[in-house]
């Protein structure tokens, strides 16, 4: 009979307390049942920049392995979840914002890497700090934990400097060249207008012809993946076809954006 | 018949001579690229993956550089700009925009996740980009991923070390 009464109010206490152990689990890291998919990831990883923006330790503790570490901008090491919520104690770390862009975000099986651009303006230090970060996630008993979160200042440039390919096609005279003036000067038309189609298209980006016309007559620069589209595209110019130029294709790489076209 | 045994004798050793030549060097060019470490992945062939991509860098061996490289592997450098692809270092050592002197990995953590790995080291390297000499440290980041037998590198995030 005792136990009766008393089962009555444990029930309506424990209807009081799992709400709340479901809303902290709600408000930190939680759990999704369509397993590690790119989008759960990417929320996860903003759940993560809203706690830090927010100074919420326990909300970043909780996105956290127990393995985590971060390599920060200046190439330090720091390990352990307490890491981020010491220096909010302490008020070292007191953020104002923490907003994540860019993402760029990789899923292998139960591991995302999610690269982002983040603008972090820190509490009672003026301005604002850009960095580029990867966040590397775990898929764990059906939620994501970050493992390792690393940093660089973002400085000049979103892109490294990468090598652009293209293609140089050097005219020279053909076994038709100068055979007949009148012919030779209709086909020097339609090769003209020929070029200025492919350059409509992007696959010419430039060219021009060199005026001694002692060894070269004129160059194209191509902007092709193969070099059997270059030959197939050169080889269709009424110049070529008809043996006016005859002509050697050469790769060429330079620094993208080294070279501005017009 | 007789005849026909003794030359069959004569030519097992001549071929397992020549097989030998042959598959020697097989073994050679084998054992240079990131070939099949046979238990699977684990701490020490990663870091053995991460260091011979290390090598490889500081040889400007750009076949070894590419053989290790996922087709999606993209590097952070320390000034935070993004590079995608493969080819990037490839090209800039092929063109002479790059060449590395010295590039030297210490202090490795390793952390092994079933198929995927992090491989965290402090790199110190010299060598001239564009003309200009650097030498520098970092702590950088590469991420590996188990498949088809063997690691491959699928992002790189370097920080700028400042001690």
């Amino acid at each position: 009979m005792t136990l009766k009464v008393i089962s009555l109010p444990v029930i309506i206490i424990a209807g009081f307390f799992f709400p709340l152990v479901g809303m902290f689990e709600a408000a930190g890291n939680p759990t999704f049942s369509t397993g590690p998919t790119a989008e759960n990831a990417l929320a996860a990883d903003q759940q993560l920049a809203m706690a830090l923006q927010n100074n919420d330790t326990l909300g970043i503790v909780r996105m956290l392995d127990k393995d985590w570490a971060v390599i920060t901008s200046h190439g330090d090491i720091a390990e352990g979840l307490d890491v981020f919520p010491s220096g909010i104690r302490t008020g070292r770390r007191m953020l104002d914002a923490q907003e994540i862009s860019e993402p760029r975000v990789r899923l292998f099986g139960n591991v995302a890497v999610i690269t982002s651009k983040v603008r972090i303006v820190v509490r009672g230090i003026p301005g604002e700090f850009n960095e580029r970060q990867t966040d590397t996630w775990l898929w764990k008993n059906g939620a994501w934990k970050c493992i390792l979160t690393q940093e660089s200042d973002l400085k000049d440039g979103n892109q490294v400097k990468s090598m652009g390919h293209y293609w140089f096609a050097m005219f020279s005279k053909g076994s038709n060249w100068g055979q007949d003036s009148t012919t030779t000067a209709k086909l020097f038309q339609e090769h003209i207008h020929y070029i200025i189609g492919q350059r409509e298209t992007g696959k010419i980006i430039t060219g021009g012809a060199f005026l001694d016309k002692v060894t070269w007559i004129g160059f194209e620069i191509y902007s092709c993946k193969t070099s059997e589209e270059v030959e197939k595209i050169t080889k269709a110019d009424p110049a070529v076809s008809s043996k006016i130029f005859s002509y050697e294709i050469h790769p060429w790489a330079t620094l993208k954006g080294e070279v501005k076209f017009q | 018949m007789k005849n026909q045994i003794m030359q069959l004798n004569i030519a097992r050793p001549i071929l397992v001579i020549i097989t030998g030549f042959l598959l020697a060097p097989i073994q050679m060019f084998g054992g240079a690229g990131n070939e099949k470490p046979s238990p699977g992945p684990t701490v020490e062939n990663v870091l053995a993956a991460d260091q011979e991509l290390a090598r490889a860098l500081r040889e400007n061996d750009t076949a070894g550089i590419y053989h290790l490289l996922d087709k999606d592997w993209a590097v952070i450098s320390t000034r935070g700009g993004i590079g995608e692809g493969p080819s990037i270092f490839p090209d800039g050592i092929r063109t002479g925009h790059l060449t590395r002197k010295t590039y030297e990995l210490s202090e490795p953590r390793v952390r092994l996740f079933g198929d995927i790995a992090l491989v965290t080291t402090k790199v110190k390297t010299s060598g001239m980009f564009e003309g200009k000499s650097f030498d520098v440290k970092e702590r950088q980041t590469d991420t590996w991923l188990w498949k088809n037998g063997a690691w491959k590198c699928i992002l790189t995030h370097e920080s700028n070390l400042q001690e």
